[in-house]
């Protein structure tokens, strides 16, 4: 065995213990996970603990100049499974995207509440927050604001089994961004 | 050494996993490519968006424009075809050969820039495939010795056994799953499901509490099975293509077929090796 091929065993024998050790949530064991910007130590906890039995909507409303406010609209609906789904599914990639910011706001959203910060520093803090941006953008850039739109409102609702048990819940309210 | 002993290539085990890896990367970057306005500054992926997360390094003020002009919706797209163009170079070229080497750095060095883009959106089925190309990319080529083809193609292996551990362990000791609910939770809603799903697992919760009991069991026992004798490596096998299959057609995860089936070329020659084949490196 020479040198080269004997360092390559040390990497695949590191790369293989550390994903191993990023596969328990610990905070002190997780730190190094700030320097993985490529995703590669994957968690393969899928839909463990907690299986995803959660739909997240994000809807919004608009706001003209003459202070009138239009209905609550589906920003990005969940597109429907179909058989198709199990060999092309393109438009799973935007539910995904939805499903991690929402998920990193819960996230954050819990974390500041548990250090004692108010529900109000929170939310007003959260528009700095990047998963909050990348809602805000999926809402502006999702079809179907009227031309007299100034500012836009957006929601985040979840709903399980889809609204029969108990209604949409709504879990974040935006304020009211300009957009003209 | 016994004629009874079968011999086991790590050359044709490291092909196919080429062959599938290749697939996957196919299948993602066609769909990317279906929904590439999304990458405009005027899309769901807007760079301007994704690289003020926070989740990115501060970079030179020259890395950055070239940053931005390589991941806006052009650069993505170039990115993209790039990608298409390297895994049927991969999978056209025979093994070993400068070509493939090429074809398989460009897919490592790509799909990492990639990665690097896509902030949000991107899943386990992603970071499996990036895991074996980068894995390809470092031990299939004309220079790199055969005991590190050996290295790579059981590193392949022992990553899809714990990927399927860690999966089942997770469910194992969680009270929802083992409730025998978790399925039926699972599908009953829009995002990984259907009304149809749904509405059937609530009929039937007897058919919802064996399903969600036997996926745990099976990734449990997946990597345990692999080391068996055979039959059982060929039942786990045969059992994960199923396992995932079924998870495409109801949950819409596509991507995990191919994603994960790369790994059982690597999977099906660690059993072999540990169920007394003959090692053939060749050279």
């Amino acid at each position: 065995m020479n040198a080269a091929t004997l360092a390559f065993g040390i990497l695949f024998t590191t790369w293989l213990a550390l994903t191993v050790v990023v596969q328990f949530h610990y905070e002190r064991i997780n730190f190094f996970r700030r320097f993985d910007v490529l995703n590669l130590l994957p968690t393969w906890t899928f839909f463990a603990p907690n299986p995803g039995s959660t739909d997240y909507h994000i809807i919004f409303r608009n706001r003209f100049e003459s202070g009138e406010v239009t209905a609550w609209r589906d920003a990005l609906p969940i597109p429907k499974q179909n058989a198709i789904c199990a060999v092309w599914n393109p438009q799973k990639r935007h539910v995904k995207v939805v499903g991690d910011a929402v998920s990193s706001i819960l996230e954050a959203y819990a974390t500041a509440r548990s250090k004692g910060q108010s529900k109000e520093s929170i939310e007003s803090a959260l528009i700095f927050f990047g998963p909050y941006l990348v809602i805000l953008n999926l809402v502006l850039q999702s079809a179907g604001h009227p031309p007299k739109t100034v500012s836009l409102q957006f929601a985040i609702v979840e709903r399980t089994s889809f609204g029969r048990e108990a209604p949409p819940r709504p879990i974040l309210l935006s304020q009211f961004h300009r957009i003209r | 050494m016994s004629t009874m002993e079968p011999e086991i290539d790590v050359s044709s085990t490291a092909q196919w996993v080429i062959y599938v890896y290749s697939v996957s990367v196919i299948l993602t970057s066609l769909e990317y490519l279906s929904i590439s306005r999304q990458f405009s500054d005027v899309g769901y992926y807007s760079w301007k968006v994704f690289r003020i997360t926070g989740q990115v390094p501060r970079l030179s003020a020259r890395l950055m424009t070239l940053q931005n002009v390589l991941l806006g919706r052009t650069g993505v797209r170039t990115l993209l075809l790039l990608r298409l163009t390297a895994a049927v170079g991969a999978i056209t070229s025979p093994l070993g050969t400068w070509r493939q080497w090429l074809a398989l750095a460009m897919l490592a060095v790509l799909s990492c820039i990639f990665s690097w883009r896509q902030k949000y959106g991107e899943d386990g089925a992603d970071q499996m495939t990036n895991l074996v190309g980068i894995t390809l990319f470092l031990v299939v080529g004309p220079f790199q010795p055969e005991l590190l083809l050996f290295f790579g193609i059981c590193f392949i292996a022992l990553q899809a056994m714990l990927s399927y551990l860690s999966a089942g362990v997770a469910k194992l000791i969680s009270p929802v799953w083992q409730s025998g609910a978790a399925v039926g939770l699972i599908v009953d809603n829009a995002t990984y499901g259907s009304q149809g799903a749904g509405n059937f697992l609530r009929k039937l919760p007897g058919v919802g509490k064996a399903v969600t009991w036997g996926t745990v069991l099976f990734e449990v026992t997946f990597p345990v099975m692999i080391f068996l004798p055979w039959p059982a490596p060929a039942i786990a096998l045969v059992s994960g293509a199923c396992f995932h299959l079924s998870i495409a057609l109801v949950m819409g995860l596509n991507n995990f077929v191919p994603a994960f089936l790369s790994t059982y070329p690597a999977l099906f020659f660690v059993s072999q090796l540990t169920n007394g084949g003959v090692l053939n490196l060749p050279g």
